[in-house]
């Protein structure tokens, strides 16, 4: 299964400076689209908004990159959902995006049948697994070539301006690193 | 004398007729299917990704659903009567649920990750885990004190393990060759009335029949396929392309193979054989599926649209 995806993959700690120039192009000729489909997401609670009074001003976001397969692979997602456990509901609900990356499926025929079958089974997952952050779907397939490892994540800081990646399991301190970052 | 000799020419080709009509009926047999019920839609939370099925005399459908790790129970018309289960190691909770079966009264459930057979009462309450201490590729249980697993041969060779209720072992089947390689003794495995023993390899052209004593009563290709595609993975040379995904015995004790890759349509089409191993019809089904079970009512259960949905049709007989 995870053939699948090193095959396709590079992961962004091991992209060229051609890579980087790549991804960054990509991300920026990408973002009117994938932030109108963030739009219209559940909105914090009263208490929630509260909490994020302190970051309100900061508009870092966290975007993870996760492979369909990888759902079928507990241990595969193991540390993605442990880093989301250690994460508050709000930062999740306000600052974090999942993006389902899948294979298009030409012998299932129409792609929208199977996206609708992706769509169905990551929303059971994320239910099952008290995910608390909106996911997805890749279905223009862009982000295929990005996602090496089961898991990556993406950081917009918006203090320094820069696009940080980070694949899972994280290094020692980058959990905090990441946190301290949508916090702040 | 002539009026006896006469009678006892048409006793005698009754006798010879009569057999031969029955194994031409069998050779012209069709198996075609007609859909009874759908379960798991697009747009519902019934199924998401089912791994296994039974259902009960009563017409109770009960299944494993691996991506909210889950059992569940429905009626005879579809409709989710329980669910039980959550994430997690302990009693009642799954990883990665996988194999099903049941008996008159208990449900048997395993899972890929967590070593044993968990044990659940047709409501779903979880009763008692039977320890086991190696993973298992197969599961069926005749009943509660006939219980037989197979076990997965990798690293070390697969074999069939029959034991009561409490995980004692009553006997051991070793069907493999010590030599065949890694995953080669990877099988599917169906049990009938007389306590013979089916197995369909996965990773090699073969179809079996055992007793219980370990002496193969006859073997099958339906492929034609004589050398096996390896893949280097890790240190390890392993097959990659599956002959034969699974099977499961009808009430005639037919043999119903699902055919894997080399099929004419992979994952569709599914051989029917009779009990001494005759190749009988072929059945393609409408949409892929992992797995096929037949229950005690001769219904059939097939997956689809890549598995939210588990359908159940009638077996038709032409």
């Amino acid at each position: 299964m995870r053939t699948r995806g090193a095959k396709r993959g590079c992961s962004n700690r091991a992209l060229g400076r051609g890579g980087r120039a790549w991804l960054a192009i990509c991300l920026f000729c990408l973002w009117p689209v994938l932030a109108s489909l963030f739009t219209g997401c559940s909105s914090p609670s009263p208490e929630d908004t509260a909490r994020l009074s302190a970051s309100s001003g900061n508009r870092t976001v966290c975007w993870i990159l996760f492979d369909f397969d990888s759902l079928f692979c507990s241990p595969c997602l193991a540390p993605l959902l442990e880093f989301c456990r250690s994460l508050p509901v709000p930062i999740q609900e306000e600052k974090v995006r999942g993006i389902l990356v899948y294979g298009a499926r030409p012998d299932r025929g129409q792609d929208g049948l199977y996206a609708r079958i992706v769509q169905k089974k990551m929303h059971g997952f994320a239910k099952a697994n008290s995910l608390q952050f909106p996911i997805v779907l890749d279905g223009l397939h862009v982000f295929n070539s990005l996602v090496k490892s089961s898991v990556q994540a993406l950081l917009f800081d918006d203090v320094e301006q820069t696009v940080k990646a980070y694949g899972f399991p994280l290094k020692p301190g980058e959990r905090d690193e990441i946190l301290q970052l949508l916090l702040n | 004398m002539m009026k006896n000799g006469k009678m006892f020419r048409r006793a005698a080709a009754v006798v010879l007729i009569v057999p031969l009509s029955i194994f031409a009926a069998e050779q012209r047999l069709k198996v075609s299917i007609q859909e009874i019920l759908s379960i798991g839609a697009l747009d519902d939370e019934a199924i998401f990704q089912w791994t296994g099925v039974a259902a009960d005399r009563d017409g109770f459908i009960y299944v494993l659903d691996g991506l909210d790790y889950s059992l569940k129970k429905f009626d005879a018309k579809g409709k989710l009567v329980k669910k039980a289960g959550r994430k997690g190691q302990g009693p009642g909770e799954f990883l990665a649920p996988r194999l099903l079966a049941c008996s008159e009264d208990f449900l048997y459930a395993t899972d890929q990750t967590v070593l044993g057979i968990s044990v659940f009462d047709k409501d779903l309450q979880f009763k008692k885990r039977i320890p086991f201490s190696a993973p298992l590729t197969d599961l069926f249980v005749r009943s509660d004190e006939t219980i037989a697993i197979v076990v997965m041969g990798f690293p070390g060779p697969g074999k069939i393990v029959v034991m009561d209720g409490s995980g004692r072992i009553q006997t051991e089947l070793a069907y493999y060759e010590k030599d065949a390689g890694p995953m080669m003794d990877s099988v599917s495995a169906a049990l009938d009335g007389q306590g013979h023993f089916y197995l369909a390899y996965l990773f090699q052209d073969r179809i079996e029949r055992w007793d219980q004593r370990g002496k193969r009563l006859w073997s099958k290709n339906l492929l034609g396929i004589k050398k096996v595609e390896m893949k280097k993975i890790g240190d390890y040379v392993l097959p990659t392309e599956v002959c034969y995904k699974d099977i499961s015995l009808d009430d005639r004790g037919r043999l119903f193979v699902l055919a894997g890759k080399h099929a004419k349509n992979p994952s569709r089409d599914v051989y029917v054989l009779s009990p001494s191993g005759e190749w009988l019809s072929t059945l393609t089904l409408p949409d892929t599926t992992h797995c096929l079970y037949i229950d005690r009512q001769n219904f059939l259960y097939v997956r689809a649209n890549e598995g939210i949905t588990l359908k159940k049709y009638r077996l038709i007989y032409e």
